[in-house]
C-alpha cells in the first residue's frame, strides 16, 4: 500500500487515480497530522509526501518516521526546486525526491524500485544475514546497527547515505558509474530527471568533512565515483 | 618626488621649513662673524701701528718731541692688550728702550730704535690670531724722505698709499688687508698681512656652521617623521577601522571612537553617515532580493501545483488506449503544451533565483564536478548527441552556488542540443584561469547563431532563427543570470566545431 501525501485535493486525487491504473493500492492524507496517524495505523509500503504541508511539514512528518525506528521508503515531492527545500527532506531521512511537475511514469518507476530495495533489504534482516562491520581505513560503515563512523566520530547519515556509503566501501577503489549507483543504492534500472546520486554524494561528502575525514569519495570524470581506500 | 604618505607629505614640509630657517640663521651667523672677525683684523692691524710707532718714529730720527706735538700720533703704549707681534711693546724712545744708558747721539738713538723696532716685529707669534700673521710694516717721513720697512713686502705690492685708511689688495691671487695710519709728524705707517688667517678661520667657520646645519636637518627630519606619525596616528587608526569595515561587509560597524581629535572625529563622523546611508540601502536591496526570491518560489509553487494536476491527468487520458483520432491528437498537443509550460516554469524560476543574488549557501564548488554530473544528466536526456566533456582531473574550485552552477553547464548543453544536428556534437570545456577565477565553454557543430543575433538571444524569451524543437528562450538568459552572480560573463562567438560557443567566465 501506498501512502500520498498532499494538501492539494486535484494533486492527491490524480495521483491516486494514476497509482491505482498502475496496480497499487493508495491510501491519501491531505496533512502531516494526518499522515502520521496513517502510518501508524496502516503501515504502507511507501510513502509519497509532498514537503509543503500546511501543519506538520513533510520534513518533519519524515523525521518523525524515521524516529519512529520506520525504514518505510519515502519519496517526497517538492513543488520547489529550492536547495533548502530538497535538502531538509532528504536529511530528515528521505530515500529520493522529484521536483513537480513530474512525469506520472517516472514517479511509479521510483516506487517500484524502492518497494523493491526495501522488501530485498528486509528479507536479509529477517535472514539475519546482516553482514558484519564493515571497515576502509577508519571508516566503519555498520550496516546491521545503521551507523556509520570516522575514527570513531558517528557520521550521523540518513539510510539512503548510509547505503551508498556502504556500496561505495563495499567497493573500495572500484569506480561505479552513475547508472550502477542507481541500481545499486536505489534499485532504479532507468536513469532519473533529478540529479540524485551527486546530490547524496554531495551529502556524504560533507557529513564526512565535518567528522575530520579526508576527500575519501573522488568523482572520477565522465565514469562516476569512487571511495579510496585513505 | 612628493611623498605618497601624508606622514611623509608633512614630514617633508616641516623639514623644508626648518632648512630654509637653519639655513637663514647658519648664513647670518657666518656673515655676521666674518665681518667681526675682519673689523678685529683691521682693529690688531692698526693696533700695531699704533704700539710700533714711537720705534718707527724713533727709527726715522723724529724726536718725541716732534711725535708729542704732532697731531693723530697715538700715544706709545697706548690700546691694551699688546699686539703678539709686538708682544714687548718697546719702551718709549729715549727712556733706553734697547736697556742701554744715556746719554746717546741721535745715530744711536735711531739704532736704537730701528733694533728695538726689528725686535718687537721678530717677536714669534703666539697664537692664531689675524695679527700674528702681520708680513711688514712700512713707513716714509715725507719732509725727509726717510723710509723704513720691517719683514718682507711681496712684490707686485702696490706703493704705500698717501692718506690713510684701510685696503685690501690682490697679490698674486692671494688677499692681503693693510691698514696705514698716521703717527707723526706726517709720517704714515702701513702695516700688512695676507688675510690667509681670515679665510682659513671662516671656511672653518662655514663647515662648522654646515655641519650642524646639517645634524640640526636629520635630526629635525627624524623628529618630524616621529611626530607626525604619532600626530596622524588617530588618522592611521581611522583608515584600519574602515578597512575592518570593509574586509567584514558589515555595515553596522562604526568607525567613530571617543578621543578623536577634532579633523578625524568629523570625517569618522561622515564615515559613519555614509556607512549608515549604505547600510540602509543594502537593508532596502537585500528586502527586495528577499520579494523578488519569496514571490519566484511562490510563484512557482502556485504554478508548480496545478500543472502537476493537469499532466497527470493529461497522462491517464491518454494512458486509456481506445481513443478517436480527434481526441487523441487533442490530448497530445494539450501535453505537448503542458511539458512547455513546465519548462517555462522551471525556466522563470531559475531566472529569478540567477538574478536574486548569491544565497547565503554559496561556498567552493568543484566545477569540474558539477560539469561532470551536469554532462552525464545531459546524456541521459539526450541519448542521440554525443557530450564530451575536457576538464582537469580534480578542480578548478569556485566559490559559488553549486546548483546554479549547474543550471549553467545543464542551460548550455541544452541550448546547444536544441540549435545542434541531430547526432550532433556537444563538447563542455571546464578550465581555471588562475586565481580563484575559471571558465565553461560549451561548443556545439550545430548551426550556431549570426553575430548580429548574439546579442538579442540573451534576452529573455528571444529564440534564435535555427532552433529545432520548443525552446523557451530562458536557457541563454538563466545562463547570463547565472554568470552575473559569479561575478562573471556570458560571450557567444563562433565554435572551430562549425556551430556555436558559449564561454561562461567565473569569478
Amino acid at each position: 500500500m501506498i501512502l500520498v501525501v498532499d494538501d492539494d485535493e486535484a494533486i492527491l486525487d490524480s495521483l491516486r487515480r494514476a497509482l491505482e491504473i498502475e496496480g497499487l493500492v493508495v491510501t491519501t492524507a491531505a496533512d502531516g497530522t494526518s499522515a502520521l496517524r496513517a502510518v501508524h495505523d496502516d503501515g504502507p509500503d511507501a510513502i509519497v509526501l509532498d514537503v509543503g504541508l500546511p501543519d506538520v511539514n513533510g520534513r518533519a512528518v519524515a523525521a518523525r518516521i524515521r524516529a519512529a525506528g520506520l525504514a518505510t521508503p519515502i519519496l517526497i515531492l517538492s513543488a520547489l526546486d529550492e536547495v533548502d527545500d530538497r535538502v531538509a527532506g532528504l536529511e530528515a531521512g528521505a530515500d529520493d525526491y522529484l521536483v513537480k511537475p513530474f512525469a506520472m511514469d517516472e514517479l511509479v518507476a521510483r516506487l517500484r524500485a524502492l518497494l523493491r530495495r526495501a522488501a530485498a533489504q528486509e528479507r536479509d534482516a529477517t535472514d539475519g544475514a546482516a553482514e558484519a562491520p564493515l571497515r576502509v581505513g577508519s571508516l566503519l560503515v555498520d550496516v546491521g546497527g545503521w551507523s556509520a563512523s570516522w575514527d570513531g566520530r558517528d557520521l550521523g547519515l540518513t539510510r539512503r547515505e548510509l547505503s551508498l556509503l556502504e556500496t561505495l566501501a563495499r567497493n573500495a577503489d572500484v569506480v561505479l558509474s552513475r547508472d550502477r549507483l542507481l541500481e545499486l543504492v536505489w534499485g532504479y534500472d532507468f536513469a532519473p530527471t533529478t540529479k540524485v546520486v551527486d546530490v547524496f554524494v554531495s551529502y556524504l561528502r560533507r557529513k564526512l568533512a565535518d567528522a575530520g575525514a579526508p576527500r575519501l569519495i573522488e568523482t572520477v570524470r565522465g565514469v562516476g565515483f569512487v571511495l579510496r581506500r585513505a | 618626488m612628493i611623498p605618497r604618505s601624508l606622514t611623509g607629505r608633512v614630514a617633508l614640509g616641516v623639514l623644508l621649513v626648518v632648512a630654509v630657517v637653519l639655513a637663514a640663521s647658519g648664513l647670518t651667523i657666518v656673515k655676521l662673524t666674518e665681518r667681526r672677525d675682519r673689523e678685529d683684523f683691521d682693529a690688531s692691524l692698526r693696533r700695531v701701528a699704533s704700539n710700533l710707532a714711537p720705534s718707527v718714529l724713533g727709527s726715522l730720527g723724529i724726536g718725541p718731541e716732534q711725535a708729542r706735538r704732532s697731531p693723530g700720533g697715538a700715544p706709545p703704549g697706548e690700546g691694551a692688550p699688546p699686539p703678539p707681534g709686538a708682544a714687548a711693546p718697546p719702551p718709549p724712545v729715549g727712556a733706553g728702550a734697547t736697556g742701554q744708558g744715556p746719554p746717546r747721539t741721535p745715530a744711536e738713538q735711531r739704532v736704537g730704535a730701528r733694533r728695538a723696532l726689528f725686535d718687537a716685529f721678530s717677536q714669534p707669534a703666539d697664537d692664531t690670531s689675524p695679527s700674528g700673521a702681520i708680513r711688514f710694516l712700512r713707513a716714509r717721513h715725507p719732509r725727509s724722505g726717510r723710509a723704513i720697512t720691517v719683514g718682507t713686502v711681496p712684490t707686485g705690492f702696490p706703493a704705500e698709499p698717501n692718506r690713510p685708511g684701510e685696503r685690501t689688495v690682490d697679490v698674486d691671487g692671494a688677499r692681503w688687508r693693510s691698514v696705514t695710519r698716521p703717527v707723526a709728524g706726517g709720517v704714515l705707517v702701513e702695516v700688512a698681512a695676507p688675510e690667509t688667517a681670515l679665510e682659513d678661520r671662516s671656511s672653518s667657520q662655514r663647515t662648522i656652521v654646515l655641519v650642524t646645519t646639517l645634524a640640526g636637518l636629520a635630526l629635525a627630519a627624524l623628529a618630524t617623521v616621529l611626530v607626525s606619525r604619532v600626530a596622524l596616528r588617530p588618522l592611521t587608526e581611522l583608515g584600519r577601522k574602515a578597512a575592518g569595515v570593509n574586509d567584514s561587509d558589515d555595515l553596522a560597524l562604526r568607525v567613530t571612537e571617543p578621543g578623536q581629535p577634532q579633523e578625524v572625529a568629523a570625517l569618522a563622523a561622515e564615515l559613519d553617515g555614509m556607512l549608515a546611508r549604505l547600510g540602509r540601502s543594502a537593508e532596502e536591496r537585500e528586502a527586495a532580493l528577499q520579494a523578488a526570491r519569496r514571490f519566484a518560489a511562490d510563484a512557482g509553487h502556485e504554478l508548480r501545483t496545478p500543472l502537476q494536476s493537469v499532466r497527470s491527468n493529461l497522462e491517464i487520458a491518454r494512458r486509456d488506449g481506445v481513443l478517436p483520432d480527434q481526441l487523441r491528437i487533442a490530448l497530445d498537443t494539450a501535453s505537448s503544451q503542458s511539458d512547455r509550460l513546465n519548462k517555462l516554469v522551471d525556466g522563470l524560476q531559475g531566472l529569478a533565483r540567477g538574478e536574486a543574488g548569491l544565497q547565503p549557501t554559496a561556498g567552493d564548488v568543484d566545477l569540474g564536478d558539477v560539469a561532470d554530473g551536469a554532462v552525464f544528466a545531459a546524456r541521459t536526456r539526450h541519448p542521440g548527441l554525443t557530450v564530451d566533456l575536457a576538464a582537469p582531473e580534480s578542480g578548478p574550485v569556485v566559490t559559488g552556488d553549486s546548483d546554479g552552477l549547474w543550471r549553467v553547464v545543464e542551460n548550455l548543453v541544452e541550448n546547444a542540443a536544441r540549435y545542434g544536428r541531430d547526432g550532433g556534437r556537444v563538447r563542455v570545456t571546464v578550465a581555471s584561469l588562475g586565481a580563484g577565477v575559471a571558465e565553461i565553454v560549451v561548443d556545439d557543430d550545430g548551426v550556431g547563431i549570426p553575430p548580429a543575433e548574439r546579442e538579442r538571444v540573451l534576452e529573455r524569451f528571444a529564440r534564435g532563427a535555427g532552433a529545432n524543437g520548443m525552446g523557451n528562450g530562458l536557457g541563454l538568459a538563466i545562463v547570463l543570470a547565472e554568470a552575473h552572480r559569479h561575478g562573471g560573463d556570458l560571450t557567444l562567438s563562433e565554435s572551430d566545431l562549425g556551430g556555436l560557443r558559449a564561454r561562461v567566465t567565473l569569478g
